[in-house]
C-alpha cells in the first residue's frame, strides 16, 4: 500500500468515527510560542506559552478564551536517537471562565529513527493532572512522522510536513477511564537558523469507547525559536 | 477577571516580541543547501552517462547541492533493490557513485580494521548507514559507472559510513570515509535536523 493510500485509509477510518456525535462539535484556536536551549550536549530546555480559544461552541462561531498554558520541560539524551524528560505545566483557567486552574507533571520517553528522507518518533507520556476538584493520571502513545516538502535536507525557506497519531487513556479515581485519538497534521517552514513557523489542524475524538463522544477541533499555530 | 486575562495577553505578546528581538541579532552560520530539481536542470553530459542505467530505476530523484562555493549535482534511485547516489560536478563530470550496503557486503578483514578504528577512538557508537562509494578512476567515466552498477569489491572502492558517537560528553553524528582495506581516510561531522518541534 502506497503511502498517500495508507494515509487515506486513515483519514478515512476517523471520518467514519466522527458522524455519530456531529452534534457535540467544538473548535479552538490554539497559537504556542516555544523557545529550545541547550545547556550541554545532551541535556535541553524547552519553554512554552500556549493560549486557547474557542472559535466554535455549540455551533456558534464565538471567539472566548479558554486557557492559558506555561509549560517547561527538561530533556537528557540517553543516546543519539532516544531522550526522557521531565515536564511542569501550569494552565490558568478561572480567570477566563470557572474551570479550575491545572497543575500538570509529565514523564517522556522518546525514540527517533531516520532510515531515509522520513524521520518516524515514538513518544511515551505518563502525566499527573492536578487540579482543586480531582486528579487525573493520563498515559499516552505518539507515532509521529516528519519530512522535508523540498529535497532531502530541510533548508533555511523551505517548507516540512509533520503528522501525528496519538492514543491516551485518563484515569481518574470514582471515574470510568477515558480513552482518547488525536490526529494532527501540521506544515511548518524553516524560517531562519532555529526559527521555524507551524499551522495545521488535530482533530481530537475525546472518550470514543462511551456514548458521549466528543469531537473536538483544533487549529494550530505555532512559533518555535531554537537558541 | 476578563481585565487579568487581558493583560496575560499583553504581556505574552510583549515576551515574544523581545525574544524575536533577542534572536535577530544572533549571527548565521555557513551551511550546505540541498534542494530538488527537474531532470532538464541536470547538465546534459551527466544524464548521458547515466542514461543507459536509468531504465529499471525506481524512485528517480534529481537534486542540487551547494556547499559554500562547490556546487555540485546529484541523483538517487533505486535499482534492483539498492538505493544508488551518482554525484556529478557543476560541469556535469562523475564524482562518484555510492550504494547502501549492510556490514556483511564488506570483506571480512577490511570490516574488523574499521571496527578496530571504531574501538580506539570513540567509547560508544552506533552505525546508521553504509554505502560503497565508486569515486572516479583515472577520468574514465563509463569505466566507472560500469564497475559500479556491476557492484565489484575493487582495490579502489571506499567505504561511507555514517554513525553517532558519544565524545566530549554530548551524541555528535559523523561521516567517515574507509578505503577498500578498511583503512581511515576522512573524517567530518555531519549536522542532523533538530527535533524538538516535533518532539513537544
Amino acid at each position: 500500500m502506497s503511502f498517500t493510500k495508507k494515509v487515506s485509509f486513515i483519514i478515512g477510518f476517523f471520518m467514519a468515527l466522527s458522524p455519530r456525535a456531529q452534534e457535540d462539535f467544538t473548535g479552538f484556536w490554539q497559537p504556542q510560542f516555544a523557545i529550545n536551549y541547550k545547556l550541554s550536549q545532551t541535556y535541553a530546555h524547552n519553554f512554552s506559552l500556549s493560549y486557547r480559544t474557542f472559535f466554535l461552541e455549540e455551533d456558534d462561531f464565538n471567539l472566548r478564551s479558554r486557557q492559558l498554558d506555561l509549560t517547561h520541560f527538561s530533556k537528557l539524551n540517553i543516546k543519539d536517537n532516544q531522550s526522557i524528560a521531565l515536564g511542569i505545566q501550569y494552565r490558568f483557567r478561572d480567570i477566563f471562565d470557572d474551570g479550575p486552574n491545572e497543575l500538570r507533571f509529565t514523564q517522556q520517553y522518546n525514540f527517533k529513527a531516520r532510515p531515509m528522507t522520513v524521520r518516524y518518533g515514538h513518544r511515551l507520556r505518563a502525566e499527573q493532572r492536578i487540579t482543586r476538584i480531582w486528579t487525573t493520571h493520563r498515559f499516552r502513545y505518539r507515532f509521529a512522522l516528519d519530512f522535508p516538502l523540498k529535497g532531502q535536507k530541510l533548508n533555511i525557506g523551505e517548507p516540512y510536513f509533520i503528522g501525528s497519531l496519538e492514543q491516551l487513556l485518563s484515569l481518574a479515581q470514582g471515574s470510568s477511564s477515558q480513552y482518547d485519538i488525536r490526529l494532527n497534521t501540521q506544515l511548518g517552514w524553516q524560517l531562519d537558523k532555529g526559527f521555524k513557523f507551524q499551522t495545521g489542524i488535530e482533530y481530537r475524538f475525546e472518550n470514543y469507547t462511551s456514548d458521549s463522544l466528543h469531537n473536538i477541533l483544533f487549529l494550530m499555530t505555532s512559533v518555535q525559536l531554537s537558541l | 477577571m476578563k481585565l487579568a486575562a487581558l493583560d496575560i495577553l499583553k504581556y505574552s505578546c510583549l515576551f515574544l516580541l523581545f525574544c524575536l528581538s533577542c534572536y535577530s541579532i544572533q549571527g548565521q552560520d555557513k551551511r550546505e543547501i540541498e534542494f530538488k530539481i527537474r531532470r532538464t536542470e541536470l547538465p546534459a553530459q551527466a544524464h548521458m552517462h547515466l542514461q543507459p542505467y536509468l531504465h529499471d530505476a525506481k524512485r528517480l530523484r534529481y537534486y542540487k547541492e551547494i556547499d559554500g562555493d562547490k556546487e555540485s549535482f546529484e541523483v538517487k534511485f533505486k535499482k534492483r533493490r539498492l538505493h544508488y547516489s551518482v554525484e556529478f560536478d557543476n560541469s556535469g563530470v562523475l564524482e562518484d557513485v555510492e550504494f547502501k550496503i549492510q556490514s556483511v557486503d564488506i570483506p571480512e578483514e577490511s570490516w574488523t580494521n574499521m571496527l578496530g578504528y571504531f574501538k580506539d577512538n570513540f567509547q560508544k557508537y552506533t552505525i546508521k548507514k553504509i554505502q560503497q562509494q565508486y569515486p572516479l578512476q583515472h577520468g574514465d567515466v563509463a569505466k566507472t559507472l560500469e564497475e559500479a552498477f556491476q557492484n565489484l569489491i575493487l582495490p579502489y572502492i571506499n567505504y561511507e559510513l555514517v554513525f553517532a558517537a558519544k565524545k566530549e560528553k554530548g551524541y555528535q553524528q559523523y561521516e567517515i570515509l574507509f578505503n577498500a582495506k578498511g583503512q581511515f581516510l576522512k573524517l567530518r561531522k555531519s549536522f542532523v535536523a533538530k527535533y524538538d518541534h516535533v518532539l513537544y
